[in-house]
This record gives C-alpha cells, sequence and structure tokens, in this order.
C-alpha cells in the first residue's frame, strides 16, 4: 500500500477527530490529501507526534489520530510507554511504517531489520494492537478503532510513493492557529 | 499553610520537643518553598504538569502529584515532555515542566523547532545542577554553560536563588509575548 493511499484510506473515515502529522512527508501526504483546520502539521521535531498527540488526548475529549513513522516512534520509544501507562481513551497512534527514513533519501530503519513496533508496543502496555497491510485491511481496522473508545496502536506497512510533494504553503502560526480554533472556536 | 506544611512542622515539634526545627529543618524548609511554588502555579493557572525527577525536587514532585488541581504526566525523557505540554497548550491548557536543567540540555531542538516555530509559550521551571555546591562533575559541564545556551538560543529565562517573587512577572510577561521560558532554580533554594 502507498503513503498516499493509507492516508486517502484514513482521511475518508475520519469526522471531527483531530490529526498529528509526523514532519516530511506523512504531513504533505496529508496536505496534499485532505487539508482541513483539524490537521497539526509538524514541519520539524522529528519523534513527538506521538508526544503532541498524548497532549492533546489528555487535555480534551475529542479523538487524537496521530499519524507517525517508524523512524520517528524510534527516536522516541519512550513515548510509547508513557502514552500506554497514561491510557487516553481519545487516542489512535497509527505508524506508518515504510522501513527507512523516506524523507532523506529512504535510508533503511531498523523497523526493517530486526525491531518489530508491534511488539514494542505491546510491551509498553498497548493492549490494543492491530496490524494493516493493505488498504482493506486499513480501512476495515481504522474503522473498527473509530468505533470503539480505547487508546490504539495500528501498524500499517506501506511504501513511499515516488513523487515529489511540495512544502506545504501554510505559515506555522498560521497551522498553530487554525488548529487551535477548530478546537475551541 | 498547605496541610501537608502544617503535618510536617508538628511531626517535627513532636520528634524534638525543645528544638522543634532540629534535623528536620531541611525537610521543612523544603515544603515551604514547595508550597510558595504550588501556590504560584495554581494563583498563575498552570492546570497541566509534565515532570522529570530531579533530587532537589523530590517534596515537589510529591507534592504536586498529591495535588488534585493540576495534572501531571511524569514523561520518559524531557524532550518528548516538551511535545506533551505543546499538545495540552493547543488544547486550550496552560502547562509548565518541572525538571532539572540537564533535561533542557535534550531539549533544544524541541524547544526551537516546535516552541518557538509554532511560538507555543510553556513555562520550564529547572532545578539548575552544576551551579552550586555540585556533587555530581557529569553535571558541571552543562550547568556553567546553560546561561549562555539560553540566551543563544533567546530564551527568556531568570535565575532564583533566594525569593520567588520575581517568577510571577517574569512569568506573566513571557506569556504575554508567547515565549516559552525557563525559571532555573538554584539548588540553595532548598
Amino acid at each position: 500500500m502507498l503513503r498516499s493511499q493509507a492516508l486517502r484510506v484514513i482521511t475518508d473515515l475520519i469526522g471531527d477527530e483531530l490529526v498529528v502529522s509526523n514532519l516530511g512527508d506523512p504531513s504533505k501526504e496529508l496536505y496534499h490529501t485532505r487539508d482541513r483546520p483539524e490537521n497539526f502539521y509538524m514541519l520539524g521535531s522529528m519523534g513527538l507526534a506521538s508526544s503532541i498527540s498524548l497532549g492533546l488526548a489528555l487535555s480534551q475529549d475529542r479523538r487524537v489520530v496521530c499519524l507517525d513513522g517508524d523512524g520517528s516512534i524510534l527516536m522516541n520509544m519512550g513515548s510509547l510507554s508513557t502514552i500506554a501507562n497514561l491510557k487516553p481513551d481519545n487516542l489512535i497512534l497509527v505508524t506508518l511504517d515504510n522501513g527507512a527514513y523516506g524523507t532523506t533519501g529512504n535510508q533503511i530503519s531498523y523497523a526493517a531489520g530486526l525491531t518489530d513496533l508491534v511488539d514494542v508496543a505491546r510491551a509498553c502496555g498497548f493492549d490494543h494492537c492491530l496490524k494493516a497491510d493493505n488498504t482493506s485491511e486499513l480501512s476495515e481496522v481504522f474503522k473498527g478503532c473509530l468505533e470503539r473508545r480505547e487508546l490504539s496502536f495500528i501498524h500499517a506497512t506501506i511504501v513511499s510513493d515516488d513523487n515529489k510533494l511540495s512544502a506545504i504553503p501554510l505559515d506555522p502560526i498560521a497551522i498553530k492557529n487554525r488548529f487551535m480554533d477548530s478546537i475551541d472556536p | 499553610m498547605d496541610d501537608s506544611v502544617v503535618a510536617s512542622i508538628s511531626a517535627a515539634k513532636e520528634e524534638h520537643p525543645y528544638n522543634p526545627i532540629g534535623t528536620n529543618q531541611l525537610s521543612i524548609g523544603h515544603r515551604v518553598v514547595e508550597s510558595e511554588i504550588i501556590s504560584f502555579l495554581k494563583e498563575n493557572g498552570f492546570d497541566f504538569g509534565v515532570t522529570f525527577p530531579s533530587s532537589k525536587l523530590k517534596n515537589l514532585l510529591e507534592m504536586i502529584e498529591d495535588d488534585d488541581e493540576i495534572f501531571t504526566v511524569p514523561v520518559t525523557r524531557e524532550e518528548e515532555g516538551v511535545g506533551v505540554c505543546a499538545g495540552a497548550y493547543l488544547a486550550g491548557k496552560k502547562p509548565f515542566m518541572l525538571i532539572q536543567s540537564s533535561g533542557l540540555g535534550n531539549s533544544f531542538n524541541a524547544i526551537a523547532s516546535l516552541l518557538k516555530t509554532y511560538r507555543i509559550p510553556i513555562l520550564i521551571i529547572a532545578e539548575h545542577r552544576g551551579s552550586y555546591n555540585e556533587k555530581i562533575p557529569a553535571q558541571v559541564p552543562l550547568g556553567v554553560a546553560l546561561p549562555g545556551m539560553l540566551d543563544a538560543m533567546e530564551i527568556p529565562f531568570i535565575r532564583i536563588s533566594a525569593q520567588l517573587d520575581s517568577l510571577e512577572e517574569f512569568s506573566a510577561s513571557s506569556f504575554r509575548d508567547g515565549e516559552t521560558h525557563v525559571a532555573l532554580l538554584s539548588p540553595e533554594l532548598f
């Protein structure tokens, strides 16, 4: 499944959920797939998408969907421990795993090696861990997570698209302001 | 005065009837400073805290964790806490971090690329290790360099070694400017 296909599946299913997207291609792809004020596009701070999502999930009731990557999960693995122990029931953590650092030239990550991120999440304390290897599995799994209210970890195996994505033409302050307004207009 | 402070003073009095301060002087001192910090946080609307252990902050961390008015999230690394605070701020909370200064060193890129880039103001309260009577050599290089590093990063900071009085105005004006700001607490406070 291409990243663009995975994002299409997810954006077709979401309603008023808040979405935090990882820096680089995931944010650009999300912007080009379905831009909305409820998307918080990260422009840097690799690894912190899941942490920002946790802060959001603990501070308001609306559901939060985090679109993270394998390299970023590896960079801030402690975050999985914190999230699993705090257990917010309104957080869905989606790891788009291409086994590589896609934005910087597809250098292989350890997620393509011996490290199984679903096992890691489970060992950190996530009870509800799911895998999706194609678009129909992802659709089914993501729909299931939206229907129940429980902390969830979804591992989606993807391959990066070949096309070069243009930068998000939004100022960071604009991204923040419209995101905050969409939570509390 | 906070109930736990009263309790700790009466416990000390019971233990040392002729010298109420006695050997518990330090622990009484701790709780007074710590009660002041908790009052400052509450009076200024801080309702979401991220914590990471620091030896001199031991009592404060315990008291904050027991306090129902302030929600706290213990993290595994301070940089992670910068992300958690940013998320809480986006949802309308007024967040602070309670860490040791070594953790600031772990957080500089997150402060720059997340908090500065999006202008997200949080208050970071850090025990300033390596600045006073430090016993651990590994704390010294960063502790000494830290004020210069904060200056270079244009992160407003204040160093507090006696009274907490200056903290309120410093924090209020930094918030007005949308700036993440740092209060370095000297270990001699405790």
